[in-house]
């Protein structure tokens, strides 16, 4: 039976078939101990938000959420998520989390399937899990759905929104000592995943498969503060369809033309094109510190990889000051993929003669599409953002924020404009999260 | 007129009673263990890491199960605030990280002071906290946190 489903598939599965199967025993140990041994607890977040996006441009949370048209929109922030967790011993628990939110048409039901993962600690300092997983790349990684969990309304967009890894389908191993009045912690990842990545306005939504993700986190945690630096190695494939494997094809044969200049430009085109196996190196350090009146975090994290676009430095810093049940927030944040934009090539006039004029012009189409599709994944960026949130209620907040973001030429990936103009961008937003 | 003494005499009753009532919402934490367990006393530090998911194991090296009251319920508020002094929404936001992040449970919610006491009272491995000192000689208190006047 199992040889016709994909082995992908049912592999993430196996923690959760195997919790069901287990749970008549966790309660039947939950009978003899009086504690429950089987949780349900959920989180949810109801928004609005308001942008005043250029035409062709829309205000999303990540890149996983289709591009959209801007003004009022519901489905931007809205999200709910059920966790179930069963202990079948001190040392043996399975966790699986449902989430619930807008995602792309293509994706897979089964990917609302966030977490099911199987957990042992065979001493209190140790912890092994199984299953699909969550890489806490960065400081907000595992909870960023959770808006209760955070003063604003979003983590911010460029760290945690252009890279979606949110799942692994794998293994990690966990240490933590306690050293001092600090508890460290580190944490060795290794999985596979699945990445959605919407298009923008032109091009199409692509599905990326992350063949092997391996990653190391430390952190230490004392007296409200905690630091957190993260390596991770990610091969890919990123393969981003026939449209661009197309032009790809186009380019090497015009990289066959007599023309030393045009087969320079071709050639370096297409190596900025997204199309087979390539690898991601990014490394990522965060402070976050909490006390009885202030709160502040600052992350900055490095990319590095095969492709030009994907070398980017993104920052953010926040501070914010409680006020009995209000908190007032404030963020600046900056995103940048290094090095130039790719120039559309000047083509026209050097192929006149060979190709005839018609063939000329394609050919310099095709030059500026290639240049077009490159730059739709650069980052160029700032934004500043200021916020309210009044915790109503001990299991939930309402948030009220305000974002304005300075996009530069070439660096409105988030925003799913493939023209390539900056220009810029105020967003409202009114959430309220809550947990039960 | 008749008809009013009842409320009369009832509203002096709880005008009496007020004043304890409120005597009994400030009073002292107990954090407490099953008599016979290995564990003596516990630091305020000790208390603050087990109940903030920071450690899973008392200083003997033995797993420890904490046992927490209603999430809106005042005397979690105080044993919060004495504790580690946070609000009940600080507290519910730090949990909810570490619970929807899978990383560990938030202590286990009981409905009263009443089922905590015979829960810890059966359980080797658990902890918990009453708002009076426990009269009971199964159970035994590590920590007393002075909940301010």
């Amino acid at each position: 039976m199992l040889s016709v489903v994909p082995r992908a598939a049912w592999r993430w599965w196996a923690p959760v078939l195997l919790g069901l199967a287990l749970c008549p025993a966790a309660l039947a140990a939950e009978a003899e101990a009086g504690p429950s041994a089987l949780r349900i607890n959920g989180f949810g977040t109801v928004g609005l938000v308001d942008s005043d996006v250029p035409a062709g441009w829309g205000f999303r949370r990540d890149v996983s959420q289709p591009a959209n048209g801007g003004g009022v929109r519901g489905d931007i922030d809205t999200r709910l998520g059920l966790q179930l967790n069963a202990s079948l011993s001190d040392q043996v628990e399975l966790v699986a989390q449902l989430l619930l939110k807008r995602r792309l048409p293509e994706m897979p039901t089964g990917d609302s399937l966030e977490w099911g993962f199987a957990s042992y600690r065979p001493t209190p300092d140790w912890t092994i899990r199984v299953g699909r997983t969550n890489p806490d790349v960065f400081l907000l990684s595992d909870y960023r759905n959770v808006g209760f969990a955070y003063p604003w309304v979003r983590p911010e967009i460029a760290f945690y929104g252009a890279l979606p890894i949110y799942s692994l389908d794998g293994a990690d191993v966990t240490r933590q000592w306690q050293l001092g009045d600090a508890l460290w912690k580190l944490k060795l990842m290794s999985g596979t995943s699945r990445v959605w990545t919407a298009g923008s306005t032109q091009l199409p939504n692509t599905l990326a498969k992350v063949r092997r993700l391996n990653g190391l986190v430390l952190s230490r945690e004392a007296a409200g503060l905690t630091l957190r630096g993260t390596a991770v190695h990610v091969r890919i494939n990123m393969d981003s369809g026939p449209g661009v494997a197309a032009l790809a094809s186009a380019l090497d044969q015009l990289a066959q033309l007599p023309l030393p200049t045009v087969q320079a430009d071709a050639r370096d085109l297409k190596a900025q094109l997204a199309l087979d196996v390539g690898s991601l190196r990014f490394v990522n350090l965060g402070a976050a510190y909490e006390g009885e009146h202030w709160l502040w975090s600052a992350e900055l994290s490095q990319f590095d990889g095969s492709l030009q676009a994907s070398h980017t430095v993104n920052g953010y810093v926040s501070l914010g000051r409680r006020f009995g049940a209000w908190t007032a927030y404030g963020m600046l944040a900056a995103s940048r993929t290094r090095g130039t934009s790719a120039v559309a090539p000047q083509w026209r006039e050097a192929l006149t003669p060979v190709l005839g004029p018609e063939m000329a012009a394609q050919a310099q189409m095709l030059g500026d599409a290639t240049a077009q599709s490159i730059n739709t994944y650069r980052l160029a960026q700032r934004s500043l953002s200021l916020g309210l949130r009044w915790d109503l209620h001990p299991q939930a907040a309402l948030k009220l924020q305000w974002d304005h973001y300075r996009v530069r030429d070439h660096g409105s990936r988030l925003f799913g404009n493939a023209h390539g103009q900056g220009g810029r961008v105020n967003v409202g937003s009114l959430v309220l999260d809550f947990v039960f | 007129m008749q008809a009013l003494r009842p409320t009369l005499i009832a509203a002096c009753c709880l005008a009496l009673l007020l004043p304890l009532a409120s005597t009994r919402a400030r009073a002292d934490i107990y954090l407490v263990v099953q008599a016979a367990h290995p564990v003596k006393s516990l630091t305020q530090k000790e208390a603050v890491d087990l109940y903030t998911g920071r450690s899973r194991a008392f200083s003997n090296g033995d797993m420890a199960l904490m046992f927490d009251l209603p999430r809106d319920s005042s005397q979690r508020a105080s044993f919060y605030q004495a504790l580690a002094g946070m609000s009940l929404a600080q507290i519910n936001s730090y949990w909810s990280r570490l619970m929807f992040s899978g990383q560990t449970m938030s202590p286990q919610i009981l409905p009263n002071e009443q089922v905590m006491a015979d829960i810890v009272r059966r359980n080797p491995n658990a902890l918990g906290y009453l708002t009076q000192e426990p009269s009971d000689k199964s159970l035994r208190t590590v920590l007393v946190l002075k909940v301010p006047r």
